[in-house]
């Protein structure tokens, strides 16, 4: 069978799309009996609550792995963006590989970004022949509070380390061959960690334990577990990067992961929304489809209009470990509060469509709804909970105030965070331009007053909503100026968490509008500003009740995502076809 | 309103005056205010400079003074009075 593609649909895309593409098509659709990984299959291994072996090894076949290997250590790692591609791609399938197969990139990453040569030699030989690798942050005392963790590295001379305590619960604590701890090597305080890179196969067995694999809502899969270490030697070259700078190292690589993280919720949030259609535009009630019911209709409508305001967020973020990593603290926590959330919720409101299907674990698309929907509810929790994240926000928020002009630079930086065309150069993983604070800078909401005022008149509903949410914006500010004044910190203070909400909801409408400016005048989908006049009335609903979603968008809105569905493309603003298409 | 001075000091003893500015310019960033709002003498946890922030300012401070700073700093001496005074006569015994 043969499709000829479209002029259009391979406009306005990059070399990454191709990538993903690639790996669609060797795994294939998960609802065919068959493909390389099949909804069937991962639910039996869910049910069992065991590691789903074939999936691996049809990851292992295309090199999948490989992509957490930089080039120069013999890998096919490139850029983030395309990570993110493939975790998305993966997640759609089934989130408890793409976790599980995540955490040995992120053991990898301190690694890659400040280990030395033979630190990286081995951990690249190590993930080449099939490793897993784990990242040993959290201690069960003292979870998101990681600068009081309590696993000790005593020692530091030539004849190395001791290191003592437990790290749990953490991803691969039992599958993994290597694994990055985080331990004390001086006074509680930030420069008071150092991390470690631990062989396992080196250690003295008399010294190391794993804990038992914990019992989980979703991921049912994974190795949750954690690792017990007590007097245990590991040598003085162990240190990764300097000593005393464990904590900065797992920031800054957490700026990366929890960006990372919310491409599992965007493929999970496809086959949530793919598995809803599925079902309603042939189940018949009344005479006719449960889609031809209005009000289910312009619910799952919204459903696929938050999933691109989703994207327009996370895509720009993952962007912009390529483009500006300097801007990474905020973004990344923007994103992580929100995108993750965002997802909970269409799949709440999915769930609702599906009824009774939505329950059960068999039937519509072999019952995986319920177990993604189980699955996407840990995404919010690990590498920052939701509340750390508006702390992070809410921290930053008093310095964003200042606002820097906006000039040719922010225009350049705009366009090239959102343009979809834009080719991520190669990446080597090391993290030299990443900071701890945005330093008051944040062209993505900073420059959203011009960007609302360059709306052509044209475009008259859009401009109308647009100029809501920069109201919304300008009421945010002034309640931090006002908190400012009254001399509380915002992140020690739940009108700060509220007004930190807000300005990621302002991000992610900011987000919305750059990408439509970046892509217009392309033609396509993207171009139309209907998406977005939907997209800020959705981030709206959020932030003013009463909304009224515009009927005249609605329309053309609809059209596009029921195209994605029938021709098999991602539900994106970036064409792309998904396994099983039968290209050639 | 003066603005602070970050032109990096290398080779040169600083004294607890300047190092008081530069910490008033960045913290007042950091937190929305001028740098003469900022009390040096306020806790700074208790003005919105969490540990994060903590960390930032740290690798500024090292970044102007050229030099590494104690790594307990901002911790054992948690105004920025504080850590101007400890700084400066650091840098003079060196
Ligand atoms: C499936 C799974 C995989 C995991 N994988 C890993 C891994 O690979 N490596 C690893 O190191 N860890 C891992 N974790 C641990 C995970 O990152 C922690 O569970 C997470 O950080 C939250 O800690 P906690 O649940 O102990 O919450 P607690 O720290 O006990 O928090 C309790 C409550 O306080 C809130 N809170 C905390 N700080 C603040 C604040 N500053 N302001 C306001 N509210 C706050 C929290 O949001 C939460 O609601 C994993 C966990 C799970 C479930």
């Amino acid at each position: 069978m043969s499709t000829a593609t479209h002029p259009e649909v391979r406009a306005g895309r990059s070399t990454v799309h191709d990538t993903v593409e690639d790996f669609e098509e060797f795994l294939g659709d998960p609802r065919a009996p068959g493909s390389r990984i099949t909804f069937a299959e991962q639910m039996e291994y869910d049910e069992r609550e065991e590691k789903a072996v074939p999936a691996f090894d049809a990851l292992a076949e295309w090199g999948y792995p490989l992509h957490y290997v930089p080039a120069a250590e013999g890998g096919r790692f490139h850029d983030m963006e395309r990570m993110f591609g493939l975790i998305r791609s993966l997640a759609r399938r089934d989130m408890t590989p793409a976790l599980s197969s995540g955490a040995t990139f992120l053991g990898a990453m301190p690694v890659w970004g400040w280990g030395d040569a033979a630190q990286r030699a081995r951990v690249a030989d190590l993930i080449k022949a099939g490793a897993f690798g784990a990242f040993g942050l959290s201690e069960a005392d003292h979870g998101c509070d990681v600068v009081a963790g309590e696993v000790l590295a005593e020692g530091g001379d030539e004849a190395g380390y001791l290191l003592t305590g437990t790290k749990w619960p953490i991803g691969n604590g039992i599958r993994s061959t290597f694994a990055t701890i985080f331990a004390r090597t001086g006074p509680a305080g930030p420069r008071g960690f150092s991390a470690f890179l631990v062989d396992k196969e080196k250690l003295d067995p008399l010294h190391w334990a794993t804990e038992p694999r914990v019992k989980t809502l979703g991921l049912r899969g994974a190795d949750v577990s954690g690792i017990t270490l007590e007097d245990c030697p590991v040598p003085a070259d162990a240190v990764i990067g300097s000593r005393g700078r464990g904590m900065e190292e797992a920031i800054k690589t957490l700026q990366i992961s929890r960006t990372l993280v919310t491409a599992m919720s965007m493929g999970v949030a496809d086959t949530g929304l793919r598995t809803t259609l599925d079902h309603i535009r042939s189940r018949r009630l009344y005479g006719r489809t449960v889609h031809e019911i209005q009000v289910i209709r312009e619910q799952v409508l919204a459903a696929y209009v938050d999933l691109l305001v989703a994207e327009c967020t996370t895509a720009a973020t993952a962007r912009a470990i390529s483009v500006m990593p300097e801007r990474l603290s905020l973004w990344s926590s923007v994103t992580k509060y929100l995108v993750p959330g965002l997802i909970d919720e269409v799949l709440g409101s999915l769930g609702s469509v599906l009824a009774a299907r939505h329950f059960m674990r068999e039937g519509v698309n072999d019952g995986i709804f319920q177990k993604m929907l189980r699955d996407n509810r840990i995404v919010s929790i690990f590498e920052g909970t939701s509340h750390v994240h508006q702390h992070v926000v809410a921290s930053q928020l008093p310095s964003l105030l200042l606002r820097p002009e906006y000039d040719l630079n922010t225009e350049a930086l705009l366009q090239d965070l959102f343009d979809h065309e834009y080719e991520p150069p190669e990446w080597d993983l090391r993290f030299d331009r990443f900071k701890l604070t945005n330093g008051g800078l944040d062209e993505i909401t900073q420059s959203l007053p011009d960007v609302v005022a360059a709306i052509p008149a044209e475009y008259a509903t859009l401009k109308q909503v647009a100029a809501e949410v920069l109201a919304v914006q300008e009421r945010l500010q002034q309640g931090v100026r006002q908190l400012v004044k009254q001399g509380n910190d915002l992140h020690s203070n739940a009108r700060g968490f509220t007004l930190a909400r807000q300005h990621c909801l302002v991000h992610a409408a900011a987000a919305c509008l750059h990408t439509w400016n970046a892509n217009a005048g392309r033609g396509g989908f993207v171009s139309r500003p209907e998406w977005v006049v939907l997209a800020l009335q959705r981030i709206l609903t959020r932030l003013i009740p009463d909304q009224q979603l515009d009927p005249d968008s609605l329309v053309v809105v609809e059209a596009e995502m029921l195209s994605s569905w029938e021709d098999e493309r991602l539900f994106s603003l970036v064409p792309l076809r998904l396994g099983g298409t039968g290209t050639d | 309103m003066s603005q602070t001075d970050e032109t990096p000091v290398l080779n040169r003893v600083v004294t607890a005056a300047e190092v008081t500015d530069f910490l008033r310019g960045r913290v007042g960033r950091m937190i929305g205010l001028t740098p003469d709002e900022v009390d040096p003498a306020a806790p700074l946890a208790s003005i919105g400079v969490d540990s994060v922030h903590a960390m930032e300012l740290v690798a500024e401070l090292e970044e102007w003074l050229g030099t590494h700073v104690p790594d307990h700093l901002a911790w054992s001496y948690p105004t920025i009075a504080l850590i101007s005074e400890q700084l400066a006569s650091a840098e003079s015994l060196a």
